[in-house]
Formats: structure tokens, sequence, C-alpha cells
């Protein structure tokens, strides 16, 4: 008789996957790669200014333009970052391997083109008192950044450690080498140099993915084609515009900020303590990079091939276990580590702001900012968890949330007055971070549910 | 979907899983005939699928008399939603643990109430709360725990998850079906379930025939299928034992069978075996009843006037080329008979789109025994074609209703050779009464999956002619006697007419 059993057989074979596992490995681009970057550009620049130029003013302006540049172009971006990473993620499950070098290129372009056309009459009109060659330095440099930061999506999951890294050092000794031959001939000199190196950054990269990924074709718009999701757009664009929202308005705010160029303003008493800030999450960074990234995503991977190949509950149970472990674990050691930091720079600050002959009027200051830049850390760490368990959802909502905090809490916190700038940045992460370990908790206990029952 | 309906009431609903009016068979034929048979009793058909993807077009003609026909599949894309967090109900999750415990019952006790219920299923216990409700994942952990900890969960999983998601589906269809005087389905399964599920609701008669045993029939599906994998190893597997998995599927239809015999009066099987193995599943003796298959004898009995003098050294099987049916014993009794009588050729005479790699099977057995010569696969032809170019009809199937082509071939003049398969040995030997039994043989009945046994009875037939005559006048004389058209159709009218009436009162 013909009935129904017969087809039973296709039915099971029919298993649906994991979409979950989709997006194993979207999550280094978080901000680990940019971050590093523009951090080390910004204080490297500036550094360099400041040794071979007499002229305070010159180094100001570079080092503000700099910081422009980066910010803007991360902004710009954020769009494309993390859903195009996801893109990226979900070739890669698919094997599409095929797919990656066009529409990465066609990314780029795209970002670039678009970028180009964004910033020029931008430079052009409001920071025209540095004369035309400034705005064509300030658009290509912009452009050249935008490429990088879409080409920094597929880095790490490239593995040529070796290579990246000779690229970074040689595009940044290029820039010392050019500033120190030719920094002495004025702002757009600097510019130049700035320009030159990651010129060179871009096409070493470029040209490492092209090698990297073969194709038969070189371009392709695929990506545009809705397979990136919505909110990951959005994500990404809150997540770095909240990063920059109290930076900027400290830039702006008429109590706080100078003008430095053109439209470009600075805040004399907020930047410096919040980059020296930056520069010591760095071994916090290591432990992020090595207990998310290499021991959690071993973990994860281990525990969604577990469920997905027929272990038995148990196995997966245990295997679910160890990867809850192994994100505490991260989170615990970036904390602890962290907080050694913390503390031993708050014990020296002193001696240390007078061997760089900074005002130890700073001092408030850099101490909340320290805890911030902690926080911001402990933060993107949760994050990168999250996407790694798909949590689209809640990183959505929780990077909302810290571009709405951040601008609200800094405006009150300089309204407050001095004695309160910083604590706007603070307590918005911390407030984020609260509510990011309470829903991840959540998840945790709702792993093996979510994972079979929400598919 | 609605395909069409008249706008005139339907008498009789028939409730056809994965066969009429998409698929051929014995099954279809068997609902074609019922519904041109009753011309003045207007039909309805509900078709239950799997999966769209899996049919066709509809290939019968469809009568005029049929003024309803619906097309569901059960494991579509259509029923699905978003998924999302739900906690779900204990007190309502207390029910479905009360009906588990019914259904793993072995002796027979009242069946609860709230399964014959369509609200149970779409407004107490949705589908939604089954998918994705955290007491749902308890349920399931906590039966894969204590069942069948060793298996591969995700194996577990989504049996549990494809096997009863239809339920919902079958819920919701019932829910849109409304004007209708009887229910009829031809089998247990999902189609019976539906059929019940319609009775209880709208206070209709359900009436139940079951052409094969379709809980019998999915235990050998599951017994072979080979696409379950037992993942146990050598040391965890007492010989003999089936995977969990597989007897969930077994027990899953012996419990929605029960829901159909509890709901069906009459429970209608075609032969006296078939009715005994209802009983022994559960069905109430006296809701029970034997109608045989009938043929349009006229048909048949113009065909034996085609035969040549000389009879015809062809065996042929007619019957879809899937497993059940065992066409590969079939090929090895044909390299055997041919071993003695050279010039024997064997047709196989159905589809073989249903299982493409059996099929390829077998094509690939019959080049292995060099019978290229001997064995042609035919495909789908008329019967009437075939038969009186037949010397003798046989069937090597594992399982079987009523037969219908044994009828048919009786009919035409044909003896039969078969396995001791559901209704043959009450065919060929004889069985309604004792009359029938005086009539004498009218071929040989052989024991399963012995292709020599199977080959011994050709050569006995094609060696004897006196016998095979024999067997042929005793073949023509008990299909005229008991399998007509008009002695089946009589025996339909009488079961309409009362159910109607008994429903009156």
């Amino acid at each position: 008789m013909a009935g129904i059993g017969f087809e039973l057989r296709k039915i099971l074979s029919e298993k649906r996957l994991f979409s979950i596992l989709k997006a194993y490995g979207y999550s280094a681009a978080v901000s680990s790669g940019p971050w590093l970057i523009s951090i080390i550009s910004i204080l490297i620049a500036g550094f360099i200014a400041k040794i071979y130029l007499k002229d305070q003013q010159i180094v100001t302006q570079f080092q503000v333009t700099i910081t422009y540049l980066i910010a803007i172009s991360l902004i710009f971006t954020s769009f494309f970052q993390l859903s195009f990473t996801r893109y990226i993620a979900d070739r890669i499950f698919e094997k599409k391997i095929n797919k990656i070098l066009p529409n990465l290129l066609g990314a780029i372009g795209f970002n670039m083109v678009f970028g180009f056309f964004f910033i020029f009459p931008f430079a052009l009109i409001f920071i025209n008192s540095a004369g035309v060659l400034y705005s064509l330095l300030f658009t290509f440099s912009f452009t050249v950044l935008c490429g990088i930061w879409i080409a920094n999506v597929v880095l790490s999951g490239l593995k040529n450690y070796k290579f990246i890294i000779l690229s970074f050092f040689l595009s940044y000794f290029l820039i010392l080498v050019l500033v120190f031959t030719f920094g002495k001939l004025g702002l757009n000199a600097l510019l130049a140099s700035f320009f030159a190196g990651h010129a060179m950054l871009f096409f070493l990269l470029a040209g490492l993915i092209i090698k990297k990924y073969p194709s038969d074709k070189l371009v392709e718009f695929d990506f545009l084609n809705g397979k990136m999701f919505r909110s990951l757009i959005f994500t990404g664009f809150f997540y770095n515009a909240a990063v920059w929202a109290d930076k900027f308005i400290f830039w702006f705010h008429p109590q706080t900020s100078g003008h430095v160029l053109g439209f470009l303003r600075d805040s004399a008493i907020y930047d410096l303590p919040i980059f020296l800030a930056y520069l010591a999450i760095a071994p916090g960074m290591a432990v992020f990079l090595l207990r998310v990234e290499t021991d959690f995503a071993q973990k994860y991977e281990e525990y969604y091939s577990a469920a997905r190949e027929g272990a038995t509950l148990a196995h997966i149970y245990k295997s679910g276990n160890e990867m809850i472990e192994a994100a505490r674990t991260a989170l615990i050691e970036i904390i602890r580590i962290q907080s050694i930091i913390t503390i031993m720079l708050i014990i020296f600050s002193e001696p240390i702001f007078k061997m760089l002959d900074m005002p130890l009027l700073y001092l408030p200051l850099f101490y909340i900012d320290l805890v911030a830049t902690q926080l911001q850390l402990f933060f993107m760490s949760l994050l990168a968890i999250m996407f790694y368990l798909d949590r689209k959802r809640s990183v959505f909502i929780l990077t909302f949330f810290f571009l709405v905090l951040n601008v609200g809490l800094t405006f009150l916190s300089i309204e407050l007055g001095p004695y309160f700038f910083g604590y706007g940045f603070a307590l918005s992460l911390l407030i984020v971070s609260t509510a990011g370990m309470y829903l991840l908790n959540k998840d945790f206990e709702r792993l093996h549910y979510e994972t079979f029952m929400l598919q | 979907m609605i395909n069409f309906f008249k706008k005139k009431e339907i008498d009789v609903l028939i409730v056809a899983e994965g066969t009429y009016p998409y698929i051929r068979g014995g099954v279809s034929t068997w609902i074609h005939q019922l519904i041109t048979g009753m011309p003045d009793i207007n039909f309805g058909i509900v078709f239950l699928g799997s999966k769209k993807e899996d049919y066709g077009d509809i290939v019968y003609d469809l009568p005029k008399n049929l003024v309803y026909l619906e097309t569901e599949y059960l494991f579509g894309n259509s029923h699905r939603f978003e998924p999302e967090i739900m906690n779900g109900s204990n007190k309502k999750f207390e029910d479905i643990i009360k009906l588990q415990n019914w259904f793993r019952k072995k002796e027979l006790s009242p069946m609860p109430q709230n399964i014959k219920n369509i609200d149970f299923y779409l407004k107490h216990i949705t589908k939604k709360e089954f998918l994705y409700s955290k007491n749902s994942w308890d349920i399931i952990q906590s039966e894969y725990l204590s069942f069948t900890p060793e298996s591969a969960f995700i194996d577990y999983f989504w049996t549990v998850r494809n096997m009863h998601s239809p339920i919902w589906n079958v819920a919701s269809i019932a829910s849109k079906i409304k004007c209708f005087k009887i229910v009829h389905s031809p089998s247990t399964g999902y189609a019976g379930f539906l059929g019940a599920l319609l009775g209880f609701n709208y206070k209709k008669p359900f009436i139940l025939t079951e052409h094969g045993i379709y809980t019998r029939e999915r235990k050998i599906d599951m017994l072979n299928a080979d696409w379950l994998i037992d993942n146990r190893t050598i040391f965890q597997k007492e010989l003999g034992t089936i995977s969990h998995i597989k007897n969930m599927w077994i027990k899953f239809f012996e419990g929605i069978g029960k829901i159909s015999y509890e709901a069906a009066n009459p429970i209608i099987s075609l032969f006296e075996n078939a009715r005994k193995i209802q009983i022994a599943y559960g069905a109430a003796p006296e809701k029970t009843k034997v109608v045989p298959n009938g043929i349009d004898i006229e048909k048949f009995k113009k065909l034996r006037h085609l035969r040549k003098e000389k009879i015809p050294k062809v065996i042929t099987l007619i019957g879809r080329v899937v497993p059940i049916k065992d066409i590969k014993t079939f090929i090895k009794a044909m390299r055997i008979a041919a071993n003695r009588i050279k010039d024997i050729e064997g047709w196989i005479v159905g589809p073989e789109n249903e299982d493409p790699d059996y099929a390829k099977e077998c094509r690939l057995l019959v080049e292995t025994l060099g019978l290229k010569n001997h064995i042609k696969f035919l495909g789908f032809q008329r019967v009437e074609d075939i038969l009186p170019k037949t010397g003798i009809l046989t069937l090597s199937s594992i399982s079987e209703g009523m037969p219908l082509v044994v009828i048919e071939g009786f009919g035409a003049g044909v003896p039969a050779v078969t396995t001791d398969v559901g209704s043959c040995s009450q065919l060929i030997y004889g069985g309604i009464d004792e009359e029938d039994r005086k009539i004498g043989s009218a071929g040989e009945v052989v024991p399963i999956a012995n292709p020599s046994k199977l080959a011994q009875a050709y050569i006995k037939l094609f060696e004897n002619e006196n016998l095979w005559e024999k067997c042929q006048s005793n073949a023509i004389k008990r299909v005229e006697t008991y399998y007509t058209m008009e002695v089946f159709l009589n025996n339909y009218k009488n079961i309409y007419t009362e159910a109607i009436q008994n429903w009156q009162v």
C-alpha cells in the first residue's frame, strides 16, 4: 500500500542544520583589529611628531586630524563591519570560498567609493582653512582607511600572522621615515606620510587576501542582495558610534573644547587621559584574544559539533558546560588581569605623569578613564561571546543602549562639572556590561533548550 | 488547499493518505472503483501527502460524483512559524504525560477524552507549544534519558518532532472540514486519525477499511529502514533488539491506530486473517467486518477469449518496484526457473519511481544473474493488455492486503503463485466459507523470501498442463462466486446506508 510511511526517510534526512554554527568566527572583527590599529596610529603619530617637530600647534593639528580620520572612517564603515563579517562567515560555512574574494573586493570598493564622495565635500567645505592639498590628503586618507577596515574583516581568518604583522610594521616604519625626512615641511607633509603608510598597508593586505582566496571572479555585489542581517548593520553602527560618542561630545561642547583646524576641534582636558587609558588595556586585549578567540571558540566548536553530529545528551551537556566554563574563565581572567593593571597604574600614576611631563591635573580623569576602558574591554568580550552564540537581538539592544547612555550620561557629566568628566562614559559601560552579563547568564541557563528547540 | 468543491452535499468523505488521486496502486484503484461504482452518491476526497514535492499531477480521470477534493501535506513547510522562547504551562504538560502513559499501556483502557477533541490540539496544547516551549523540551530530555540515553540525541530529537508535528497539522485540517455525512478512511495512520477526529468532533459516522494492516506495514518499513542509523555499539546491542527510535515509530503508529479503532464503526478488513490482526491490535471484535474487494467481471471475462491455445511461458509480477514487494526474490526465483525452462519470461509491471534506488538495485540484480533475456521491466501497463499474455501471475511480497491483481488475474483466467501474505492463501485455496474451499486451488502459495519454493511452483505449473488448466477453472469459478464488483458495491452501499440510519437515530 502506498502510504506516507515510505516518505519518512526523506523527512528525517532533512534534519535542519544549526543556523547558529553559521555565526562561527565573526566575533574577532568586532573591534579588536581596528581598535589596536587606531590607538597605535594616533599615539605613534603624536609621539613621532612631538619628537621631531618644534611647532606644538602643528603636532596637535596632525594628531587631531588623524583622530578624526579614524573616528569618522570607523563610524562610516560600521554599517558594514559586522554584517559583512557575518556574510563572509556564512559563505565560509557554506564552503562557498570562491564567493569571498569578489564580494570582499566589492565591499571594499563600495565603501571606498562612497567614502570618497561622502568625505570629499566635507573636507573641502569644513576644513578649507588648511588648503586644498590638505583637503585632498584628508579625503584620500579617509578612503584608504575605509578600505582597511573592511579588509580587516577577513584578516583574523587568514592565519598569516607573520605577514600581517610585518605589513603593519613596514607601513608604520614607512610613516616614521617619511615624518622624519619631510616632517619639517609642515602639516601636509605629515598627513601625506600618514596616507602613504596606510596606502602601503592597504595594498599589502589586499595582495595577501587576493592570494589567499582564489576565485574566478574579481568583483561581485552578492552581499547587497539582502544576505546581510539588518540587525547587525545597526549593531555595528551603534557600537562604533557609542565608542566615539563621548569623545565627540567633549570635542564640540563649548565648555570643554577648543578650535584646532577648520571644523575640527579637540578637548584639551579630555583627550590625553582617555587615549593613555586605552593604551593600558593592551594586556587585557591579549587575554581576550587568547581566552575568547582561542579557548572559548574551541569549546564552542566542540559543543555544536557534539549537538550536530549525533552525540548523546550526556555528552552534549558536558560539552555545553565546558563551553560555559570557558566563557566564565575568559571573562574572569580579563577582569582579573586588567584590574591588576588598573590598580598598578593608579598607584604609580603620579611618578609616571611626572616622568612624561604631564600635568597632575589630569589624574582624577585618568583614573576613571582607566576603569572605563577596562569596562569597555569587558563589554567587548561579552559581545564577542554573544556573537558566537548568535544572539543578534541581545547584542543589538545592548549596543543601542550603550549609544543612548553614553550620549546622555556624557552630557550630564559635563553639566555636573569637571570632577564628573569621564564618569558618563564609565557609567554607561558599567550599565551595559551588567545588563550583558545578565543576558548572557540567561542564555547560558537556556543553552541546550535554545540550541535545539528554537529552530 | 481545496482543489475544487462542486457545492453539492458530500455524502462520503474519503481520507486518502498518500494514494488517490496522485499515486496509482491497490488502494487508489479501490477508491476509484468505489466512487465510480456508486454514481448516485456524492464523494469527497481529502488527500494527505507527505510533502508537496513528493507528488506529481492527478493520475486518475476524476468521476463526476467526486464533488470535493482537498490536497494537504503533513510534513511541508506550510505549517512552520518563527521560533520563540516560550515557557509553557505545567498543568498542560501533565495532560501530555497522562496521554503518553495511556499510549504506552499494553492492555486496553478507556481512551482519555481530550485527545478526541480538536480544540485540545488547536487551543489547549498548540503546535507552537509543542515545538518551542520549555516544558516540551523538558519532556523530550527526560524521555530520552530514561529510554535511550546512549543514542544520538539529534536523531531522537528530530524523530520526536517529525513524528508528532503532523498530529497538529491533521487537527488543523480537521477543523476546516465541516459538511459531510460519513467519513471513510482506507487506512489507520494519519488518515485514520483525521477520520477519527472528524467523527468525534462533528458526531458523524467514521468507517475504517484497512487494506493492509497499516501498523504492521509501518513496522516492516521500520525494520527494513537502513536510513535510521543504529549507532549502538556491538556491546550495547542485544541480538534481535531494535533501536529505540525505530521502536518509537512503531509505537506511534500503534498509538494512532488505537485512536482510529476507537472512533471507527464498522472496522472493515478484506479477509479473515486481517480481521484477527485488527482485533489483536485493539479493535473491538463486534465492530469488525470482512468485505472482500471485487472486480468488474465482464471486463475480464472478455480477456479469456484473447488467450492463445498454448499456455504462454510468461510469469507476470504486477506491482510497484519497492522493497515491500520483494522484487529481488522474484528475480532470484526466475534464475532457478530459467535453468529448467529455457523460454520462460518474467515481466515486472509497475512504476519504478517510488524508490529509484531499489529499482536500480533490481535491474542490477537482473544483470548480475544474467537474466537480461528472461526478465523485462515494463513499467506501468494496462492489466488488460498484460493478462492475456500471462501464464502465471505472481506476487513475491512480504506484505499484502487483498491484492486486486490476483483477483483480476483469476477473472482473466490466470492462475497465481504468491507468497503467504495477506489474503493470498484465502484467494488461492479458498477460505471465505466451506463452499469456497471445495472449489480447490487456483495456483500455489509459498513462504516469503524463498526463491527456490517460488521457482518450484512456477515449474510445477508450467510442466503440468492439466494442473494448470484445473487451477484456471478453479480461479474463474472462485472469482465469479465471491469477488465481483456487484457483491463489493452492494456491501458498501449497505454499510453507508446503515451508517447514516444509525447516526440519524
